[in-house]
C-alpha cells in the first residue's frame, strides 16, 4: 500500500519528517514519564525491600522527585518505615528522572527523623545527572 | 535593546501539578542550543526551583498565574519566572541556605542557593503585596563535536 495515497496517513507520514529536535526531546520527555508508563508493579513509583536478617529497609525511588511528588513520596516511606521498623533504612536514588530541592527535604526530614527513632539511614546511590544536587 | 534570536512566554496555574510541564517546557525550548544533559538538567532544576518558590511562597497554595519568559540569545538562555503573589520581605535572608519561611512544611531552603549555583547569573526582584521576578541565565557550551578524522582506504 502506498501511504501517501491516502490522504489521512500520508499527511502524518509526510508532517513526521519534519519533527524538529525540540520536538523530539518534549515527546521523550514526556513519554518517559513514570507516571504514563507504568504498568507493573515493578514499575511502581517506589520499591520497598526489607532484609530481614540485618533489619534494612531499603527505598528504591523510581520517579521525579519535586514539590509535586515529594508529598506523595514521604507517606509511602513513613508507612513502609512503621511497617517494618527497621534498623537501617537505604534510600536508592538510583532510577530518579529528576530531583529538586523538595528531595534534598525529604532526606534531610528522614535523617532526623531516624536519629529521633536511635535507627541509622544512609543515602544508596543515585542518578548521576542529579548529583549534583547532593 | 537585545535582539533575540528566540522567545517563548508561557503563563499557568499555579498549580504544584504543573511544576514539571514548566521545566519541560523551558528545557525543551532551551535544546535547540543542543546542550549537554548536564546543563540541560541544571536549567531544568533551576526553574523547578523558581517555579515551586512562586507555587509555595508568592502564591502560598493559592490560586494565581506562573509566567514564565524564556529567550534564547546566541549560547545563552535568559529566564524570567514571575508572580504576582505576596512578595519577598528580606530577600538576602531568603538566599541563605537553608533558611526557608516554611519550616512546618518540611522545605530544604535550598531553592535560592540551587538557582544560583547551577546557573550563570541569578536576580531576584520583589515587591510586598506585588510579587517577585527570578531573572536567570545560562550559557551553554553544548554537545563537543567530534574531530573529523582523515580515512584513507587502502586496497591491495
Amino acid at each position: 500500500m502506498d501511504l501517501k495515497k491516502n490522504n489521512e496517513v500520508g499527511s502524518f507520514v509526510e508532517n513526521l519528517s519534519n519533527i524538529d529536535k525540540t520536538s523530539i526531546f518534549l515527546l521523550l520527555e514526556m513519554t518517559g514519564k513514570d507516571s504514563i508508563m507504568r504498568k507493573t508493579k515493578e514499575e511502581e513509583s517506589m520499591e520497598t525491600v526489607f532484609e530481614e536478617k540485618e533489619k534494612t529497609l531499603i527505598l528504591k525511588i523510581r520517579e521525579e522527585i519535586d514539590d509535586y511528588k515529594v508529598q506523595e513520596i514521604r507517606r509511602k516511606a513513613d508507612y513502609e518505615i512503621q511497617r517494618y521498623m527497621p534498623k537501617k533504612v537505604v534510600f536508592d536514588f538510583d532510577k530518579v528522572t529528576f530531583m529538586d530541592s523538595a528531595g534534598i527535604g525529604l532526606i534531610i526530614r528522614k535523617v532526623q527523623v531516624h536519629k529521633f527513632n536511635r535507627s541509622r539511614g544512609r543515602i544508596g546511590q543515585f542518578n548521576k545527572e542529579y548529583k549534583k544536587n547532593f | 535593546m537585545k535582539n533575540y534570536e528566540n522567545e517563548m512566554k508561557l503563563e499557568f496555574v499555579s498549580k504544584a501539578s504543573n511544576e514539571s510541564f514548566a521545566r519541560v517546557t523551558v528545557a525543551a525550548f532551551a535544546a535547540q542550543l543542543d546542550p549537554t544533559v548536564e546543563e540541560l538538567a541544571d536549567i531544568k532544576t533551576a526553574v523547578s526551583e523558581a517555579v515551586t518558590n512562586c507555587i509555595i511562597h508568592g502564591y502560598e497554595n493559592k490560586l494565581g498565574i506562573v509566567k514564565i519568559v524564556a529567550k534564547l540569545k546566541g549560547r545563552t538562555v535568559e529566564i524570567e519566572i514571575t508572580d504576582s503573589g505576596k512578595g519577598i520581605e528580606n530577600v538576602e535572608l531568603a538566599k541563605e541556605p537553608l533558611y526557608t519561611t516554611k519550616p512546618n512544611l518540611e522545605r530544604s531552603g535550598m531553592g535560592f542557593t540551587i538557582m544560583e549555583s547551577f546557573m550563570d547569573t541569578f536576580e531576584v526582584e520583589s515587591i510586598i503585596g506585588l510579587g517577585t521576578k527570578i531573572k536567570m541565565s545560562k550559557t551553554v557550551e553544548g554537545q563537543v563535536e567530534e574531530e573529523e578524522q582523515d580515512f584513507t582506504m587502502v586496497t591491495r
